[in-house]
Order: structure tokens, then sequence, then C-alpha cells
């Protein structure tokens, strides 16, 4: 059976955002690409992605703020958030988390083939159906 | 530019005024002029003087207030200068992110007898190399503007040396790679904890351990000892390697110093990693120490420990502010 799963990637850069769903499509994911947080949202409601690759720092909206609007409005029940941002403060990982991120990856620190086999596992998890486990911030390699 | 501070010619004229002004004001209300027990020209001196005096008192006061501008100024200066460089190496970040994802495919896919495959696998350790430097300058630049943000939990003991080792068994191999032996020793620990932000620590030890390798020379040693004495936990790491010259161990903590015999041995170094060590040590309420010689210099960290039951931490570790872009 074809695997359905998509994943959107929340990214401004275009260099970045080129690389990421090149990386996923040759996996076998499902991927688009937005470039800000407002264009994020209403491809949320159009495509309804299984999981969202969020970068923090963008144009308008923050990625944090998109986060902030996905939990109130529980715009897609569910709905797997991981955050790919080069901001690795811990307070800033903490707020993510708090949010419902249920990831934190430091994109200096992760490489395509890292990312994408944390995506792959993110997306297993919603495959079982499981409950959301606790978030943990432990992916912030030093 | 506006002139803040009087000359001395100005001051005695400024003087000279306020005196006879006085003095004229003295002999409108009382039909006399003051007596000091001398002559009125003796008098009218006196007052001249006083008026000098008092307007090179205020003038020194003007002074010292300029200088405090001056300092403060030279403070804002600087933080813009930080807040500019680290926006832009914020920028600069971005893109080679994108090019150590993209050298580090390359390395992956490229088959090993290709002509290219050496290059590009130097290709992909510069960029990395390139960002850990930029990351580094991040680091610096948001700790000289405040922006270090701390995120303290309690760790006991143990649970400190597991992840002091850890950290310590990742580098290892770069030890060992330069033909370097690494002593450990863990002396005996209780059931005390201390509040640390884990990432910070992470970097004091890969830090030390890192500079360890650089300046010890094949065939050396690194020795690491963590132990608990009074209320405190110890972290030495000494070493076999060039030292500290004497009369340059006051400046080590410097941002950008570098002694004069590191440079010899490394000329890429930044001269940031020990400044910004001690600035993650002194945020703990700990300290960080060294004693060197020629032969091999030891470094301390000393975090404090509380009783299990104790969870209030120092107004200082608790400081948390904002993120930095």
């Amino acid at each position: 059976m074809e695997n359905v799963q998509k994943v959107l990637i929340v990214e401004d850069d275009n260099f970045l955002g080129d690389l990421l769903i090149d990386h996923l499509k040759r996996e076998g994911i499902k991927a688009s690409v937005a470039k800000d947080a407002e264009t994020a949202l209403k491809m949320i409601h159009q495509e309804v992605p299984s999981l969202v690759l969020l970068d923090l720092l963008l144009p308008g909206m923050s990625g944090l703020e998109l986060l902030e609007v996905l939990q109130n409005e529980d715009i897609v029940p569910g709905l797997c958030v991981v955050i790919l941002s080069n901001l690795s403060q811990s307070e800033k990982i903490e707020q993510a988390i708090n949010l419902g991120a249920k990831d934190f990856l430091v994109k200096s620190s992760f490489d395509l083939n890292e990312i994408t086999e944390k995506v792959k596992e993110n997306l297993g998890v919603q495959d079982r159906s499981a409950p959301l486990p606790p978030a943990n911030a432990d992916n912030n390699k030093t | 530019m506006k002139k803040n501070v009087i000359t001395i010619a100005e001051g005695v004229l400024a003087g000279g005024i306020m005196g006879i002004i006085f003095l004229w004001v003295f002999y409108a209300f009382f039909g006399k002029f003051p007596s000091l027990y001398f002559y009125e020209e003796t008098t009218l001196f006196l007052f001249i003087l006083l008026g000098i005096s008092l307007s090179f008192m205020l003038s020194y006061k003007k002074r010292s207030e300029l200088d405090e501008e001056v300092i403060a100024k030279h403070k804002d200066d600087n933080k813009s200068k930080d807040d500019m460089i680290s926006m832009t190496l914020h920028h600069i970040r971005t893109p080679l992110t994108g090019m150590m994802w993209s050298t580090k495919e390359l390395t992956v896919e490229t088959p090993a007898d290709h002509p290219q495959k050496n290059r590009i696998e130097k290709l992909h350790d510069e960029t990395v190399r390139v960002l850990g430097t930029v990351e580094k300058l991040l680091k610096t630049a948001r700790e000289n503007t405040g922006r270090s943000s701390y995120c303290f939990e309690l760790y006991s003991s143990e649970k400190l040396e597991r992840l002091i080792s850890e950290s310590i068994s990742k580098m290892k191999p770069a030890a060992y790679a330069k033909d370097i032996s690494v002593e450990t020793e863990t002396s005996p620990l209780s059931l005390k904890s201390a509040k640390i932000d884990s990432d910070k620590i992470i970097t004091v030890v890969q830090t030390l351990f890192e500079n360890a390798i650089h300046y010890t020379k094949s065939g050396g040693g690194i020795k690491i000892h963590m132990e608990e004495k009074g209320d405190n936990f110890f972290f030495h790491i000494s070493d076999t390697g060039i030292g500290i010259p004497s009369d340059e161990q006051s400046r080590i903590f410097t941002q950008f110093y570098r002694s004069t015999n590191a440079k010899r041995v490394r000329s890429d170094g930044l001269g940031i990693g020990l400044y910004l060590a001690k600035s993650f040590v002194d945020a703990h309420g700990g300290t960080l120490s060294f004693v060197s010689t020629p032969h091999g210099t030891t470094f301390t960290v000393r975090i404090s420990l509380v009783e299990p039951s104790q969870v209030g931490i120092s107004p200082k570790a608790q400081e948390t502010k904002a993120a930095s872009i």
C-alpha cells in the first residue's frame, strides 16, 4: 500500500528547504514546503499533513506562534510537529515542547539522513495510533 | 561638539565674577562688605578665591559624570557591536548548515575509488569546522550581550559524574588518535546534588578536554579526576602539555587572548573557549581555576552541592535571559 503520510516542511530558506524536500522524496516520503507560518497554516488545512517539520525563525508569524495556534485550535487532531531550528537555547526547546512539539532538532547538529530518520521515527509513532509519549528534548547534540 | 568641562581661564573668570556678585549682593543688603578682620581688599580677594574653588569643584563633579557617561556609551557601543555580530553570524550559519548537509551527502554517495573522494571529505570536514567556529562566536556574542539562556536541573553527584564521563568517552578517540593516553578516576560520591545546565557543563568539559589534546604532544597523557570535598563537586583535568607561561596566566580567561606558546602550537585558535567556560561556570556559582607549569596544566571546575532536600538555587543561577537570534 502506498504511504500516504505527508510531511509539511516550514522553512523560509530556499537552499535548506530544497535539500530537505529532495531528501525526503528520495526516501519515499511525500513532502511540500511552506516558506512562512501563514502559508503553512493554510496548507495544514488543505493538505492535512501527518507531520510538520517546523523552523522557528520565520518571516512574520514565528514558528512558536504557529505552534501555539495549532495547539489552541487543534486543526489536525494528533498532528505531529517536529522543530527543526538553529535556535538551540534551552528555553526555546522547553517552550516548544510545552506547546506540544514532539521533538526538537538543532539543524547544525543533524545531517539529512539523521533528520529523515527522525521524521520516519515520528511518522512511525503515528502509524501505530499510539498516544503521544512524553516529549523529550535530548536531541540537541552538543 | 558640545563642550561640557570648563577650562582654567573660564574657571578663574567665573569664580571672579561669582565673588564680585556675592560681595555686591552682600553690600546691597547690609550696606557694607563682609568683614573677616582683614582689609576690605583682602576680603574681596578671599571671596574671589572661594568662587574659583567652587567653580572647579563643580567642574570636577561634571567631569566625573562625563566619565561615567563615556563608559556607559562604550558599553552600549560594545553591545550594539555584539548584536550586529550575532545577527551576521546567524545569517552565515544558515547557508553553512545547507553546505554541511550537502557535503555530507556527497561524502556518503561518492564511491570510495572516486578521484575526488578525498577532496569532498576534506570539504565536508572544513565546513563542519567553520560551522563550529560560527557556533562558538555566537555563544560568545550571546554571553557578552547577556542573552545566554540557562536551564538548570537538579543533578545528583553520580548523574553529574555520568554526564561528564559520557562526554569524555566521546572525545577519547581524538586523544588516542594523537597517541595521548587518557586516565579517569572517580572518588566515592555522596547523595548530594548540584543545580546545573547540562549543555553548558558539557561545553566546559569539552573545551578543557580539547585544549588538553591540542596542547599536549604525542606520547603525553591526560588525567581526569572527579571527587567531592565538603559541599563541592570537583572536576580536575591534568595534562602533560606545554603549560601556560607564568607572566600570561592572569590573562588566560580574557576573551580572544591566546598565550604565546599556544599560538605557536595552533595558529587557528580563537581564544574564546576558556572565556566561555569560565562564564558558564561562574553562572553556576562555581569556580574555574588552574595550576600550570612548563610541564603541564591542571584545570579544576568546582560546582557547589546541596543536600537532596534543598532545592533552591542562587539568584545568579536562576537567571534566564531572553534568547537571541
